[in-house]
């Protein structure tokens, strides 16, 4: 009797999950095949609308931001273009579709920024083409897997010194890892890209001294927001005010 | 005497604050700079408070063909005579919209619980002369406007009403302003949704007359295709700027003196206030193309084109390049046609060349003859909808005759992708460039901000891990105590042992072997208590078992029902009696409850 209860107790649960997110679902694939439609027809104004409206209902895609990344191309906007398809590559960074055209906007780009600069860790244990999940996955099965030699070592009697030897180099790769990934996680947040070229500010006034030129696609750390500007900060180091809507998170 | 000096003077002040104090008499009061004031222009409204202490702002009423815009408050403190004044304004600025006679109404206003008011005031708004030509407007009849949005008028012009899909028509954007000034005017926008439309050029400017009033009129011009087939809601179109009110006060007294506009200009001050105006919408009827009569070679150009093509050199060698250049013109929308290619199997053929110059379209094309056989170029053709005529039409051009000669000895044509047995590459392959068409497949939908750790699949899976884990740790450590301590491996094994006991005891005593029952009963019993304490079972009776469970606090119905298996157990092995099967299933179920009142007390 109990169990019954328990069993159904689930089973409404399971039915409450599949009513609340199946119809958004189904909705964002609508919305996805009409602005692809749209699109088709040449109005990319109308199509952003809609893969706007799937952003909108709470769910993301490679493919939602990639098209996104299209419209902006041909509507020649490319600082827009390439903050899409950073937004994409975050999801899917291996879509052979997605780096041809993310490469294409950044060919495209008046004044690529030349200054790009990693850390000692991003330079170490830079992973191309993998996303925060699998880096994610990696490290648990890393542990997973020191945490099982553990056990094989006790059964099989081991003698310390060998087990040693694997456990710390599992260890120390494991741990310069976490260290990569928490870093790469903390600077997530704080990347932005230029939507067109504007004069950066020693402060945030439209009557300040202007710092040096930010172009259209560049990609720099969003440091802090006051009263409608951005301090944002280029890979070299250099800092300034940007207009907050001539800027936006990746 | 400095000293007597000083208090003399303090004396004074006291004096001349305490005579302020009876002198003061509250009274209020609205003015305005200029009772008449031109369309367009502005005045200040001045609400002064005399001889109140503290007055916050007066709240201005909306006044009927004005706005207001509240400027600050002005103090002003006197001591004449000794009287002490203070004055308080409020001074607004009132810019007119409309022609005619305005009332400020009477405002009243509360100080230390006592009501003031102000007298109305009547304000003349004349209409401002119009820029007009004497002779135009004298013939257009006398102006009726008398407001300001009849002053300042956006209107958009399409010269038609009915047009194909991807018909390109020009569209006319008119700003007109007559009588008032304005400045930093932006270019007007509307909602492109469904069309595609170019940059406004240059704009133009020029002067009309309408309704006997002369308006300046900017001109905005672009061109729109829609995209779509159906009813196309074209505007409104909006527009933004500002109008300068002049100041109708300043500068006024120079005129007044010298009778001159020269100083009226330099004194002049003006009041920026942005304005938006809007156009009306346009209705469109977009009609598809008609499937009708379409040529194979159609490629989507809507309008009316021109289409020449000439090809040069006409004498050529095998193996030698001659160039196809295509040239169309037209008022349709140039950058969406496709331009034809060429294809003939008897010629080498390149990717052409495309390029937009002025209002052409021109296409450069490459081909090679490949033998001496070929004695003309085949004709070209392009196709387009006749939005006049509304029908397709399509222009031939060609075919052009050449003549093509064998190549000199070691000259021989080699060209890629041909018979040749070696082929060489003569050409580096230009390849186009450009984005990869948009994803159709929607497979990848996920909920914003979920990444894997927030899965329980990935938390099942983590707790599934631990758990095991776990389990094969603990039994590690289990197996490895069983084997370092004995004491534990003992109590560890006791319940096993007693079970086995019971069972082996249950078998003989269904066999009704009594004497092998007792045995393992008593036997069951003793390495029961001698693992849990963990000394030696053999020797031990009811008279060594005693003490150790009496200090464990084992209660004295256990005891005396272990005394009884013992006693049993004696009688069958020293006295050779032999119990009944109801004797032996009791002392079965006493040894029973005996351990399990034991396992719960140790």
């Amino acid at each position: 009797m109990k169990e019954r209860i328990i069993f159904r107790g689930w089973l409404l649960v399971l039915l409450m999950l599949f009513a609340g997110c199946q119809p958004s679902s189904q909705n964002s694939m609508k919305l996805f095949y009409q602005a692809n439609t749209v699109y088709k027809s040449g109005d990319y104004d109308g199509a952003l609308k809609l893969y706007q409206g799937i952003i909108e209902t709470g769910f993301v895609s490679a493919a939602v931001y990639y098209n996104m990344g299209n419209c902006y191309i041909k509507k020649n906007d490319l600082g827009r273009a390439i903050l899409w398809y950073e937004r994409a590559l975050r999801i899917n960074p291996r879509d052979g579709d997605l780096l041809a055209n993310w490469k294409y906007a950044k060919s495209r780009m008046k004044n690529p920024e030349v200054f790009e600069k990693k850390n000692f860790a991003e330079r170490l244990f830079y992973l191309p083409g993998i996303t925060d999940d699998e880096i994610f996955i990696i490290l648990c099965l890393v542990l997973s897997g020191i945490s099982a030699l553990v056990l094989i070592g006790l059964y099989l009697q081991w003698r310390f010194q060998k087990t040693f030897f694997f456990i710390a180099i599992l260890s120390v790769f494991f741990i310069f890892h976490v260290f990569s990934f928490c870093n790469k996680l903390g600077t997530y947040d704080n990347q932005a890209v230029v939507l067109s070229t504007a004069e950066v500010k020693y402060e945030p006034e439209e009557n300040a001294t202007t710092y040096f030129t930010a172009y259209e696609g560049w990609k720099v750390r969003f440091l802090k927001e006051s009263s409608g500007w951005v301090k944002i900060q280029r890979p070299d180091g250099l800092t300034g005010w940007l207009p907050r809507d001539l800027v936006d998170r990746i | 005497m400095r000293k007597i000096r000083s208090i003399l003077v303090s004396a004074i002040f006291v004096l001349a604050a305490c005579a302020a104090t009876f002198a003061e008499d509250i009274s209020f009061k609205a003015e305005v700079d200029s009772n008449q004031v031109t369309l367009g222009n502005s005045t200040h409204l001045i609400l002064t408070v005399n001889g109140a202490k503290k007055v916050d702002q007066i709240p201005l009423p909306s006044i009927e063909g004005m706005d207001s815009r509240y400027l600050g408050p002005q103090t002003q403190v006197s001591i004449v005579n000794g009287n002490y004044s203070s004055t308080k304004s409020f001074i607004y600025v009132l810019f007119s919209n409309k022609a005619g006679k305005f009332t400020v109404p009477a405002i009243a206003v509360t100080i230390d619980g006592k009501e003031y008011k102000s007298d109305p005031i009547e304000i003349m708004v004349e209409d401002a002369p119009a820029p007009a030509p004497p002779s135009e407007a004298k013939t257009s009849g006398a102006p009726s406007s008398v407001s300001l949005q009849d002053k300042i008028m956006l209107t958009l012009e399409a010269p038609k009403s009915e047009i194909y899909m991807h018909e390109q028509i020009p569209i006319n954007i008119k700003l007109y302003f007559g009588g008032v000034n304005i400045s930093d005017v932006q270019f007007p926008s509307f909602d492109t949704t469904g069309l595609t439309k170019t940059d406004f050029g240059e704009p133009e400017q020029t002067q009309q007359v309408l309704n006997g009033m002369g308006f300046n009129v900017v001109h905005f011009k672009t061109l729109i295709s829609s995209t779509r087939a159906g009813e196309l809601i074209l505007g409104p179109a909006q527009l933004q700027a500002n109008i300068l009110y002049k100041n109708q006060n300043q500068g006024g007294g120079a005129q007044n003196i010298f009778g001159t506009d020269i100083f009226d200009n330099f004194l002049t001050s003006y009041e920026r206030r942005p304005f938006t105006v809007n156009s009306q919408q346009i209705k469109i009827n977009v009609l598809p193309l008609p499937d009708e009569g379409k040529p194979g070679s159609f490629s989507g150009a809507v309008g009316k084109y021109d289409f020449d093509v000439t090809a040069t050199p006409v004498e050529v060698k095998v193996g030698d390049p001659i160039t196809l250049r295509m040239k169309v013109t037209g008022d349709g929308d140039l950058k969406t046609i496709t331009m034809p290619v060429f294809t003939d199997a008897s010629f080498k053929t390149y990717d052409p060349q495309i390029k937009d110059e002025g209002n052409a379209k021109i296409s450069e094309q490459v081909v090679i003859p490949t033998s001496t056989d070929v004695k003309e170029v085949p004709a070209v053709s392009f196709s387009y909808f006749d939005t006049e005529s509304k029908q397709y039409k399509t222009i031939t051009k060609g075919p052009f005759a050449v003549t093509v000669t064998a190549p000199n000895p070691g000259e021989e044509f080699k060209a890629v992708g041909f018979d040749s047995a070696n082929p060489s590459v003569t050409a580096k392959e230009e390849v186009g460039k450009d984005i990869v068409f948009i994803k159709e497949h929607l497979d990848d939908l996920k909920p914003k901000g979920y990444p894997i750790y927030k899965t329980w699949e990935f938390w099942l899976a983590v707790s599934i891990y631990i758990i095991l884990w776990s389990v094969f740790f603990s039994i590690y450590l289990i197996r490895k105590k069983l084997k370092t301590d004995t004491r534990f491996a003992r109590k560890f094994k006791a319940p096993r042992q007693v079970r086995q006991g019971l069972d082996t005891a249950k078998a003989y005593m269904l066999d009704n072997n009594t004497k092998e029952f007792y045995s393992i009963l008593v036997k069951t019993l003793t390495e029961y208590i001698g693992n849990q304490f963990h000394v030696p079972s053999g020797g031990l009776s009811y008279d060594t078992v005693y003490p150790l469970l009496k200090n464990k606090g084992v209660d004295e119905e256990a005891l005396e029902s272990i005394k009884s298996i013992f006693e049993s157990a004696d009688m069958v092995r020293f006295a050779s009696l032999r119990p009944d099967e109801k004797n032996m299933k009791n002392d079965f179920d006493r040894l029973k409850t005996v351990i399990e009142r034991l396992e719960k007390s140790l």
